[in-house]
């Protein structure tokens, strides 16, 4: 069967705000992208990834779109947050911690080999790209110049509660869209970004005694929340194939 | 200050220790088995990007978290722990345990000194076919692969490699440790199992084994001659038997094997390389936490003395 171009949200079955970010692509910028689901790869009835030097090639046959390899897929937003594991119920629970630990590894692999633009990689250990630690979250906003409450970690304490988020902005490879955050906060913002490693980040802020402070940040944005600007930058990366 | 956190008595720790000794480099043993002993508080986002807490051990000074300079760290789960084992999984006891370990872990990757290893760099063995795509990009050859679900794909990838006189594995594609064995033709029968998981199967490659230990700059290839097709497990099948000595690997292949565990960052790291007849260098894969004592224990090579001077610095 042949492959066809195609430009792929990975995502969740529920994850509305994307189904309306893909929605507005076409409709606005006229770009055909398409929903496929965790679900869809898992269960995918044929898969493939190959390694070869540094060649590599990555396929799959879905039940809704047909088959799909490294060349027809030219772009790809990375929102998956897990791989689901309904299949193994009825294996043992050690065969099933295995098969999970062994999906993750290998559908990482598949995605992060794709050679076009992948908005947030996966890593070895998550799918979603890079995972931290609240506390690690914490340490990188306050190096990259974003203002924070003090917080202690202790071990015998419970987690310091971060300040609850009431102003947000998703920043899509350097640049920030937001219409609450205000705009002396984009610069660290993007860096913070960037040093944690991720293409779209959603950073959010809480309300301290003297501003904005930095509440937590989340590479899966809502993107219900995203202004004209990121269609349109989305739409100048797939269209440009900005790698 | 220097750090090492862990078992005291856990060959790789006790003879960074007694290295340490030997060079006359003081140092603080954090024994996790005094684990309700030890206290640990900090602020991540501390001063001018700097962690600041500070780390207690009963009856000992205190240590300030950013004084530390060097910290080799091979902390382990509550399951290595029998007394923790026979608590609930919700215990306090148990659950301050684990939450030690994850703030320790949060401390060394945030720590500004040399650190053995952080977690970005230690999980990049989490997806072994993931981390073959970095090994090729540092230069050295890897085993030509093929990860499926589908029967008939695997079917053929076998078939080709016989027509080639290969014969093909398959081993775990996560850091599940798997041994790793060849496809058999009980295995062809089976393969209706790939349904519910996709297996990695790779290309055998011929040659001589040699482990190659990167510890910053500095590099030990240790060759290993075996009668198995995983020499780890090699001695336990009749007659079986495995032999360790050190080995001068070409100085453009150890350059590019310090190159690659600077990619992976992982200032020490595990390389398992194979030079096959034609004198091609292939890596398999490398371990972000190598128990490198078994090979000085059989070599002799000085391993943990450079350890002991990396952390240093």
């Amino acid at each position: 069967m042949k492959a066809i171009d195609m430009i792929v949200f990975l995502c969740s079955p529920d994850d509305i705000s994307a189904r309306w970010f893909v929605a507005s692509l076409r409709h606005d910028h006229g770009i055909a992208a398409q929903i496929i689901t965790p679900q869809e790869l898992v269960y995918a009835p044929d898969m493939e990834h190959r390694l070869d030097g540094t060649d590599t090639f990555s396929s799959v046959t879905l039940k809704s779109h047909g088959t799909l390899d490294s060349s027809s897929i030219t772009g790809v937003v990375n929102r998956l947050e897990f791989l689901p594991d309904a299949h193994l119920a009825r294996v043992s629970a050690t065969d099933r911690a295995y098969s999970q630990q062994e999906l993750l590894a290998i559908w990482s692999s598949w995605i992060s080999a794709l050679p076009c633009p992948v908005i947030n990689r996966p890593t070895a250990i998550s799918v979603t790209g890079p995972l931290f630690h609240p506390a690690i979250w914490q340490h990188h906003a306050a190096a990259a110049g974003l203002p924070t409450a003090p917080m202690l970690y202790d071990v015998d304490l419970p987690d310091p509660v971060p300040p609850v988020p009431v102003h947000s902005v998703i920043v899509c490879r350097d640049q920030c869209h937001s219409t609450s955050v205000h705009p002396d906060l984009f610069g660290a913002s993007c860096d913070l970004a960037r040093y944690v490693g991720f293409d779209m980040l959603e950073v959010m802020f809480g309300q301290g005694p003297g501003g904005a402070v930095f509440s937590h940040a989340a590479p899966v944005p809502d993107l219900s929340r995203a202004q004209p600007g990121l269609l349109a930058q989305v739409a100048h990366i797939f269209q440009e194939g900005a790698p | 200050m220097i750090v090492l956190a862990g078992l005291p008595d856990e060959p790789p720790l006790a003879r960074v220790a007694t290295a340490l000794d030997d060079l006359g480099i003081a140092f603080r043993m954090i024994d996790q088995r005094r684990h309700a002993d030890l206290h640990l508080a900090f602020d991540p986002a501390g001063a001018q990007g700097v962690l600041q807490g500070k780390l207690r051990c009963a009856g000992q000074d205190d240590i300030a978290l950013e004084d530390v300079t060097g910290l080799y760290q091979r902390l382990h789960s509550d399951e290595s722990f029998p007394e923790l084992c026979k608590l609930a999984p919700d215990d306090p006891a148990r659950q301050r345990f684990s939450r030690f370990v994850t703030l320790f872990t949060v401390f060394s990757d945030l720590c500004t000194g040399r650190v053995l290893n952080r977690t970005p760099g230690m999980g990049t063995n989490n997806s072994k076919p993931f981390q073959a795509q970095i090994i090729a990009r540092a230069g050295f050859d890897i085993p030509r692969t093929l990860i499926t679900n589908a029967p008939d794909r695997a079917r053929e990838f076998v078939e080709d490699a016989a027509a080639q006189g290969r014969e093909v594995i398959f081993k775990s594609a996560s850091a599940v440790r798997s041994i790793v064995r060849s496809v058999t033709a009980d295995d062809l029968a089976r393969l209706d199992r790939l349904r519910i998981c996709p297996v990695q199967f790779q290309e055998r490659v011929e040659g001589r084994d040699v482990r190659v230990h990167v510890v910053g700059s500095e590099v030990f290839a240790t060759r290993i001659t075996t009668t198995g097709v995983d020499y780890r497990y090699a001695s336990r099948d009749e007659g079986g038997s495995t032999e360790l000595e050190p080995f001068d690997l070409p100085p453009e292949v150890a350059k590019r094997a310090v190159a690659l565990s600077q990619m992976l960052e992982l200032p020490l790291a595990g390389i398992d390389l194979r030079e096959t007849p034609t004198g091609e260098w292939v890596c398999f894969e490398v371990n972000p936490s190598p128990a490198y004592s078994y090979y000085e224990a059989n070599t002799g090579q000085p391993i943990s003395t450079a350890i002991a001077r990396y952390l240093a610095g």
